[in-house]
């Protein structure tokens, strides 16, 4: 299983990394979702700094939905979803898999994002462990529930309005736990950050955990 | 006050029999064009 | 053959205040004479005490029962609100546990996968209600139509997700959806508890059960009211989820049965 998870994210990742659409098409989507919140707010300093945790992940989440599209796009091409099918590999490990890519994918943006909030936001990073920690936790979520849903919606012909209904009403309570962790994180409130890393380690394990019992059987009927 | 109460339990009346309608609607056309043997409940 | 005016007639649509009669239709000429739809006896019968208990329970709740203390007339909507919240849950759930007996090889069946996306549907007429109903209570009573509080957010993430396994049902037919179906309904009901308790650390400001809590203010004409309602509710419910079951059935049928019997049809008018 694991060594399946290796090859399929070692795949995903050289077509990600040869065809550049990642650095040439979603991380410029991504600084520009930050520049238009910023146009939103009106340059209004104070409000801007307060927001800045919500609207990192918000744009966090916008590129999660693309990552995920277009992990399964690559995979509809040429009919490449069946020669996955047939390839023999554990579905299990197709799963993690694809998941490890798209969270690698999404950790190199929320780096790029959370540079672009320090310098056009003016956030003050503080706790770095509660910001990292935070951030593992929930791109793992967002990663394992994304392929859920992509190989979910991957054979339809209505996936792309049908995916982000799918994925956003899930991935409500991420965006909610990581904001309030980060808002305690940049010390914009006094909660304990760390009772929400637990409900997002817990929802990335349960999710992970359901991708790996149910791919195979998603993969069958896309 | 009473405009509320009123809003309250018409909006549960209208939304309950718009989609009773619906749903005995949709069955009835989909009946008409299925042969009588389908609706094994009758 | 004329089979154009089949006389429609309310089967017992509750609460519309038109009560079924057991008169005949005028075209009930059809073979087999029974008339078209998805109505029965047994729908019948549980529709008429559906209309029955839903306007005893507006008897008691909008002339008998007093107004309260401290809500006032606002009290009245203690009738239709926590009941359509409670059957929300219900067909969110049974849509949960129906996708489950679905997943679960030794139970698969049709029937399974026909009872979670007619108990998801009427669910979300029900969530619509309750959010509908709520909102005109919090306008009346907080002064605001909408506010950011616990159980409210978490019930329109509810309505959102459902709304979303509602447009996944409607793609794809056979096992394949069916099976899909059912593996979404699942991975949606586990994060209900996480948005559970994500909304209620975030806020909470709602009043706690009214029946279930401790200290139960609630009494006399009032609890009659609001357990009447339940059961109204409660039969209104069961009457849509059968009808909603049977036209799910008859839409299955459809796919497969439908094209060549409509086709047969057409081919015996023009030989006859």
């Amino acid at each position: 299983m694991w060594r399946d998870a290796v090859l399929v994210a070692g795949k995903d990742l050289r077509v990600e990394a040869r065809s550049r659409v990642t650095t040439n098409q979603v991380a410029p989507y991504a600084l520009l979702v930050l520049l238009l919140f910023g146009f939103a707010f009106d340059q209004d300093h104070r409000l801007l700094v307060q927001a800045a945790p919500g609207l990192f992940w918000v744009a966090v989440l916008f590129c999660a939905l693309l990552a995920i599209a277009r992990s399964f796009a690559v995979e509809a091409a040429d009919g490449a979803r069946d020669g996955l099918r047939m390839s023999g590999l554990d579905p299990a490990g197709i799963f993690l898999g694809k998941a490890a890519a798209v969270a690698v994918e999404l950790a190199a943006l929320e780096v790029l994002l959370g540079a672009g909030i320090v310098v056009l936001f003016g956030s003050d990073l503080r706790d770095y462990g509660l910001l990292v920690a935070t951030a593992v936790a929930a791109t793992i979520g967002l990663a394992a529930s994304g392929t859920v849903y992509g190989i979910m919606s991957a054979g339809l012909r209505v996936r792309e309005t049908l995916l982000p209904l799918l994925m956003l009403p899930v991935l409500a309570p991420v965006l909610l736990a990581a904001t309030q962790a980060w808002r305690a994180a940049l010390g914009l409130s006094s909660d304990d950050g760390w009772q929400w890393i637990g409900l997002l380690a817990t929802f990335a394990t349960i999710y992970t955990s359901l991708g790996v019992l149910g791919f195979g059987a998603l993969l069958e009927g896309a | 006050m009473e405009a509320y109460v009123a809003g309250g339990w018409g909006a549960a009346v209208v939304i309950v029999s718009l989609y009773a309608w619906r749903v005995v609607h949709r069955g009835r056309v989909l009946s008409r064009s299925l042969p009588d043997e389908e609706r094994t409940w009758r | 053959m004329t089979t154009t005016s089949t006389g429609a007639t309310s089967t017992g649509a509750p609460s519309t205040g038109a009560p079924s009669t057991g008169a005949k239709p005028a075209g009930a000429g059809r073979s087999g004479g029974s008339r078209p739809g998805t109505g029965n006896r047994t729908t019948r019968v549980v529709g008429v005490a559906a209309l029955i208990t839903s306007a005893v329970t507006a008897y008691v709740g909008l002339v008998v029962s007093p107004p309260d203390v401290t809500q006032g007339v606002l009290v009245r909507l203690i009738y239709v609100h926590p009941a359509a919240a409670t059957l929300c849950y219900v067909g969110f759930g049974g849509c949960a546990l129906a996708s489950l007996a679905y997943l679960w090889p030794r139970t698969r069946s049709p029937r399974w996968d026909r009872l979670a996306g007619a108990s998801a549907e009427v669910g979300v007429v029900f969530c619509v209600l309750t959010l509908v109903t709520g909102s005109i209570w919090g306008r009346a009573s907080w002064g605001v139509w909408w506010t950011w509080d616990a159980r409210l957010t978490l019930t329109a993430l509810l309505l959102a997700l459902f709304l979303g396994y509602m447009a996944l049902r409607r793609t794809g037919e056979g096992e394949s959806r069916a099976l899909r179906c059912a593996i979404a309904a699942v991975c949606f009901s586990v994060v209900v508890p996480i948005d559970h308790y994500a909304t209620s650390w975030w806020r909470t400001l709602h009043q706690g059960n009214t029946l279930l809590g401790a200290n139960v203010k609630i009494h006399g004409w009032q609890l009659t009211g609001m357990l009447l309602s339940f059961v109204a509710y409660g039969l209104i419910f069961a009457w849509l989820l059968i009808h909603r079951y049977r036209v799910e059935q008859l839409e299955d049928r459809y796919e497969t049965v439908g094209f060549s019997a409509a086709i047969a049809a057409r081919r015996a008018e023009g030989g006859g």
